[in-house]
């Protein structure tokens, strides 16, 4: 394990060397211990399965219901020249502005759910005041370039977004966090992570392109040619992750991937928000395989492309309530079944307990 | 006092729906790209509906679980033999059941109830003590209980939540426990929707499929059994239905009948809203389904009752886990319409 103060000074690569593959030795024990709870056997559902992950994660037989973080990215895309969203650039600053304040729907189900929210600024296109409350301040560069005519950053660019994601993710592991969850803001950010789908599962832009705040069906077609567009100008850096999420990504979804990568590296679980989010997480992923079993999908986003992602691989998430916002949301929604399936592992009396009411041969089934 | 079944239908009005513009525009003036929220804002909308206001208050939630027992259990249709029933009731009353922690999750209350358990329980502390009967009698072989005590129940249950309106309760949540259960549930969803009861008999609490062709082969003869009391709804639930079922449809007429939503458990949970409903359509607007239940025939019926429910967990456990936590989405939903910024008070244009 890395200490507290290593990631800041270390590379990419050698974060990718701290991660390990969840281990499985517990599985056995664990679904032992489930079924000796007063219940009958596999009636909780996917709560049960729930625990079981994140006993197997976190290598325990007891995990904690510790501090619970989502983090929120802010940053600008430089493909909003191409006139593929409906709002203005500007709404990003306006809805970081926002979240700091605490006005925003992330703010309001993360206090709900009982989690703390930051908000990282990793590329919004706007001078933040330097002591703004809430707002944690990592800018990379003031949005990304216009990805239609070329890399949306450079690699580098990209690699210092995915440290600063990790460095966060640890800091707040260091503090005693148990679960992390994703969240993200940024105009024009459904485009990105269209473009890094198609890139990275691969499958064809149409699939993966939605209507992302509300386009209508014209724009919805030219926002499927400005990314082949874009997949076309940056054709030759596609062939590597890194490359792919430098070229068509976004500073905060690599912000993302990197958070994913650091909680990994700790053995942390994390929720994953909506599509946005996913992209993040398949880019972490193509990193680093092994961290897909550190990962909770907490919803099915109602843009269409995060169908095709979650098919893909065979996920599927524990929500599905047509939401669409991002900023972290569907993960503070996920975040309380995560943690309403630990409690009923660590509070339920057992079969085994002698005091318990339910006798354990009263309720065994006759295989 | 709804002292009886035809005053308490009486009461109920279908839900008006008079502010929806003014809900809609509230919703679309939260700072975020209209209906974005996706069901949360459907479910604020909903809410707000049946409370009939523009300012919704959520503080007092509170889940019923009612108990009862069930003659059909002697025919051995279930992984558990029926003192279960009465264990689970003492392991609730304690604070361990999966409803008690996950209402203590959802910042909900848990009460209680004996409807029907087949034990004298003395006077636990915690226990609502409404016994109609010790456990009905089995469904195979004729009614599970007569027209008067499906009737007692199901007032039961309304003055609960008649008791609990009064408390100030902003929602009720259904649960149940009882030995055998899925069994009157699915007699009952076969009587209604109707359809043959294999497709809506399930393997309950886990049993194996010897054991379920019988379960289908009880239900079958239950049918045919009490067929001339399958007329009316409340002759029905008589005949095929359980006392917890019985009394959870009580709960949800009484909350209909004070203006307050129901978070409608599992498949149990539906039985007992779908006999509400059967007594008095107007109810349906008053419910919430919070979650698919893993039991085959929970699908069949949400279905032909055109609801969606709010998850799909795989779980199958009843007592109003589900419930549970479906309330917690209801609380999101009223934080999100409550607390968010507005466009209009933000000066955000979107």
């Amino acid at each position: 394990m890395i200490s507290g103060t290593g990631i800041k000074n270390m590379t990419l690569k050698e974060l990718l060397k701290e991660i390990q593959p969840v281990q499985t030795e517990l599985r056995e024990t664990l679904l032992a211990q489930i079924d000796d709870l007063a219940h009958p056997p596999g009636s909780l559902g996917r709560l049960e399965e729930t625990v079981v992950r994140i006993g197997m994660i976190t290598n325990s037989l007891e995990p904690e219901t510790g501090r619970k973080v989502i983090f929120t990215f802010g940053a600008d895309h430089g493909v909003w020249d191409e006139d593929v969203s409906t709002q203005p650039q500007s709404v990003t600053t306006e809805m970081v502005e926002t979240m700091c304040a605490g006005n925003a729907a992330i703010n309001i189900l993360a206090r709900q759910s009982g989690a703390e929210n930051r908000i990282v600024d990793v590329g919004v296109n706007s001078d933040f005041p330097e002591n703004m409350p809430n707002l944690i301040q990592r800018k990379i560069r003031k949005g990304t370039a216009n990805m239609a005519k070329g890399p949306a950053m450079t690699e580098a660019e990209a690699e210092q977004a995915v440290m600063v994601g990790a460095e966060l993710a640890t800091e707040e592991i260091d503090k005693g966090a148990t679960l992390l969850g994703t969240g993200e803001m940024g105009i024009c950010n459904t485009t990105a992570s269209a473009a890094l789908f198609a890139a990275l599962l691969p499958c064809p832009v149409e699939a993966v392109t939605g209507r992302g705040s509300g386009v209508n069906n014209q724009k919805l077609k030219h926002k499927a040619e400005v990314i082949k567009q874009a997949l076309e100008a940056n054709h030759e850096c596609l062939e590597t992750p890194m490359g792919a999420l430098a070229a068509v990504g976004g500073l905060e979804i690599a912000a993302i991937a990197g958070m994913i990568l650091g909680a990994a590296s700790r053995k942390v679980p994390v929720v994953v928000d909506g599509f946005i989010s996913s992209a993040g997480a398949l880019a972490a992923c193509r990193l680093c395989p092994a961290v897909a079993d550190y990962l909770f999908y907490s919803h099915r986003s109602a843009e269409i492309g995060h169908s095709v992602f979650l098919e893909h691989f065979g996920h599927r998430p524990l929500l599905d309530l047509d939401m669409r916002l991002g900023e972290g949301t569907g993960a503070a929604l996920a975040m309380n079944i995560i943690e309403g399936a630990l409690r009923c592992y660590l509070e339920m009396p057992r079969f085994s307990d002698t005091n318990n009411a339910v006798s354990p041969c009263t309720i065994e089934p006759d295989t | 006092m709804q002292n009886t079944l035809k005053n308490l239908l009486d009461k109920i009005e279908p839900v008006s729906r008079e502010l929806e513009t003014q809900i809609q525009a509230h919703l679309d003036d939260l700072t975020h790209p209209p209906g974005s929220l996706g069901r949360l804002e459907e479910t604020a909308m909903h809410y707000c509906l049946i409370r009939q206001t523009l300012e919704p208050k959520l503080e007092k939630k509170r889940i019923y679980t009612f108990a009862a027992d069930h003659g059909v259990a002697e025919e051995n249709l279930s992984i558990a033999p029926k003192e279960v029933t009465q264990q689970m009731v003492l392991n609730m009353l304690g604070g361990g059941a999966g409803v008690n922690v996950l209402s203590r999750h959802a910042g909900v209350e848990n009460k209680v109830v004996d409807i029907g358990v087949d034990h004298d329980f003395g006077n636990p502390p915690g226990l609502i003590n409404c016994k109609v009967r010790y456990g009905t009698a089995n469904i195979r072989k004729g009614p599970a209980m007569s027209f008067k005590e499906a009737e007692q129940a199901i007032l039961a249950g309304a003055e609960l939540a008649r008791e609990a309106a009064e408390e100030g309760t902003d929602i009720l949540g259904t649960g149940e426990m009882g030995i055998a259960n899925t069994t009157p549930a699915s007699a009952l969803f076969a009587a209604w929707l109707p359809t043959d009861a294999e497709t809506v008999t399930g393997r309950g609490t886990g049993i194996n499929d010897e054991q379920l062709a019988r379960k289908v082969e009880v239900i079958r003869e239950a049918l045919e059994t009490n067929r001339a009391a399958l007329g009316d709804p409340l002759s029905t639930l008589a005949a095929l239905g359980g006392l917890e079922i019985a009394g959870i449809c009580g709960l949800c007429l009484g909350a209909a009948a004070a203006r307050i939503p129901v978070m409608v458990d599992g498949f149990i949970s539906s039985a007992g809203a779908f006999a509400a409903i059967q007594l008095k359509p107007e109810v349906k607007d008053y419910l919430f389904f919070s979650h698919r239940s893993a039991e085959a025939g929970h699908k069949i019926f949400l279905g032909c009752i055109d609801s969606e429910p709010l998850l799909d967990l795989g779980m199958r456990l009843g007592e109003g886990t589900g419930a549970a936590l479906a309330i917690n989405l209801i609380d999101a939903s009223i934080k999100i319409y409550n607390e968010m910024a507005t466009f209009s008070g933000a000066g955000i244009k979107l």
